[in-house]
């Protein structure tokens, strides 16, 4: 089954694991893998689509996707959010705390 | 640029009795070194008969025969004074060798005059011998020489080094242990390695806001790249309070979770590691603070209210050996010398120590018995040589397991008896002659200092031009095995909110 991105209506990008044969129109039916609810990161919605788009395209869409791979998660942000310039490390370091969280209170 | 070295551009200095905080260097005026060597053991070739042709054998292997010991010849001109050089030399107490080359600098100022120093450890005269005394006729008429041969534990280098920040983007919090956690080796049975190449540094997430687990940053070639992971058996919140390599794992305790967290450190170098977290052992409350190891099956825990525990497996747990008998007062540092002696510095004032690694006592006297200040960090630098650095600007010394302390005053706002504001924060000797010590200002900044006597004397680094990375303060120190020249050190950043890791070399 492979892992596709898919946008919601509100064109917000998704990891959406879906059956081989499922056509594009109904990604929509898969099984949503990531990224949790960003919006703690409190960014203008423009520029949390273009990160959560970011994400999803890298596959840095949960915990264990990211971890080792910080150094890859903040090239992401800085590409996704070039303006963001120097801040990008601490956003990264805060999408990190959203994933841990939401990772292991599941765990629990 | 580098320069070949000559001759005329050495100077000699020795250390009688060996280098330590109350040995001071003499320069040698009239002396010169001789060639020093190292032979490094035979290589001698094993045999089998070759399966392809009769007559014939094949190298299948070699052997290595026993590394001698170094050798040197020191060359003094003969004075009619009293010779100091026979005295030292008849004596037959071991010295430390420092051969100083500079071109463009003052021979006799010891910190500053040198570019590079040949540095001969734990020299013992094996013969002392004078030129001829007489002459027969005026073309023999020459100055007499003294002659000291001598045969020395090991010679190494010391360089001026540079210092830069590494794993800026992996490091994301403070760092409050960086250990090396690697052994020189040749690839027979593991990664070939100078020893200085696997490094593992642990960070305190929790003052960060949200919250994230607890970190190791990681390097398997001495930080030229970073890889990065966190401890899973942390919770959110809970921060790695010191770490140490031990056999095949790297062993991190946390005063949080009260309890060991460890993993192999191969398998964290390959991103493929499994967490194991243990508390056998540990007491309610007497949480752990810091951790020291003699060896691969030897480690002790200092923790709060006095309590020290004991390990030969940290993977199984821990035993009580001090249940606050010694002090009630809480642990901040431990330092093992080796499995023997073990010293451990506490609040107010309190110096504790073991000379056979298991019964524990207060020094006689405290270093400052006057302020009663917390030891923040202690060092074993030899059985009977211990430093402690408290967190009022005075960093003392004993040379008698505690008996009396003398304050080994340094550059960088120190205060001389103490009371001031000057926290001392970690202490690693690389060699017998070369260390390093961290301190932070109020302000706070952090500093560097390096000593290459032993501790007689330290001054701030770098040695050249420039400074070192800005930090609010250095938590850990790390050196590698037989390298003088290397530091690795891990605290909070500038910013007061991200990590730092500055690599010195």
């Amino acid at each position: 089954m492979p892992d596709v991105l898919w946008k919601d209506r509100e064109g917000f990008a998704w990891l959406v694991r879906v059956k081989s044969d499922t056509l594009p129109q109904n990604y929509g039916t898969g099984i949503v893998l990531g990224p949790p609810d960003l919006d703690d990161l409190d960014l203008p919605e423009a520029e949390l689509k273009s990160l959560q788009e970011a994400l999803v395209v890298a596959r840095l869409t949960n915990a264990e996707m990211i971890k080792g791979s910080f150094s890859k998660l903040t090239n992401t942000v800085k590409n996704a959010l070039p303006r963001r310039g120097a801040s990008a490390k601490l956003l990264a370091h805060q999408i990190k705390a959203i994933y841990q969280q939401d990772y292991y209170q599941e765990e629990k | 640029m580098t320069t070949t070295l000559r001759t005329p551009y050495s100077r000699v200095w020795i250390i009688q009795h060996r280098a330590g905080p109350s040995h001071q260097p003499v320069f040698q005026a009239t002396a010169k070194a001789g060639a020093p060597e190292h032979s490094l053991g035979d290589v001698t070739p094993v045999y089998e008969p070759s399966k392809d042709q009769f007559g014939k054998f094949e190298e299948v292997g070699v052997t290595r025969g026993a590394e001698d010991r170094p050798t040197m010849q020191l060359m003094f001109r003969y004075k009619d004074a009293r010779s100091a050089i026979e005295k030292m030399a008849k004596a037959g107490c071991p010295f430390d060798i420092q051969v100083h080359f500079g071109a463009c600098k003052e021979p006799t100022n010891y910190a500053k005059g040198w570019n590079k120093i040949i540095a001969f450890e734990n020299a013992y005269p094996t013969n002392y011998a004078l030129g001829d005394l007489g002459a027969f006729e005026q073309s023999e008429d020459a100055a007499i020489d003294e002659t000291v041969d001598v045969s020395g534990q090991w010679f190494y280098e010391i360089i001026p080094m540079a210092y830069a920040q590494r794993a800026q983007t992996e490091v994301a919090q403070e760092i409050t242990a960086i250990v090396v956690g690697d052994n020189i080796s040749c690839g027979e049975c593991d990664r070939p390695s100078d020893g200085c190449q696997a490094v593992f540094a642990v960070s305190a997430p929790s003052p960060s806001s949200p919250g994230v687990k607890a970190e190791v940053i990681f390097s398997d070639d001495s930080f030229v790249t970073a890889g990065d992971t966190w401890v899973s058996t942390l919770n959110i919140g809970e921060d790695a309070s010191d770490a140490v390599p031990m056999g095949d794992n790297l062993i991190i305790i946390s005063n949080d979770s009260n309890s060991i967290h460890w993993a192999d450190m191969e398998d964290i170098l390959n991103g493929m590691e499994t967490w194991a977290e243990v508390s056998t052992g540990f007491v309610a409350l007497k949480v752990p603070n810091c951790i020291t190891k003699a060896s691969a099956a030897d480690a002790w825990i200092g923790a709060d209210d006095g309590y020290i525990y004991y390990t030969a497996d940290p993977t199984q747990g821990v035993e009580v050996q001090d249940a606050g008998n010694a002090t009630t007062e809480d642990i901040n540092d431990i330092h093992a010398y080796n499995t023997q002696v073990v010293i451990a510095g506490a609040d107010a004032g309190i110096v504790l120590y073991t000379l056979d690694g298991q019964a524990w006592a207060q020094t006689v006297t405290s270093p400052d018995p006057v302020n009663l200040p917390n030891i923040m960090m202690v060092c074993a630098k030899d059985e009977k040589t211990w430093f402690a650095g408290t967190n009022d600007g005075a960093l003392w010394y004993t040379t008698n397991q505690g008996v009396t302390w003398t304050q080994k005053r340094i550059p960088g706002g120190d205060d001389e008896g103490g009371g001031g504001t000057l926290v001392f924060d970690d202490m690693k000797f690389a060699t017998n002659m070369v260390g390093y010590l961290a301190v932070h200002t109020a302000v706070p900044a952090g500093k560097l200092l390096r000593t290459i006597d032993g501790g007689y004397s330290w001054y701030l680094v770098p040695e050249g031009a420039g400074s070192i990375p800005a930090n609010d303060y250095i938590n850990s120190l790390d050196v590698c095995a037989k390298e003088a020249n290397v530091v690795f050190a891990g605290g909070l950043a500038d910013s007061a909110a991200d990590g730092i890791i500055i690599k010195g070399s």
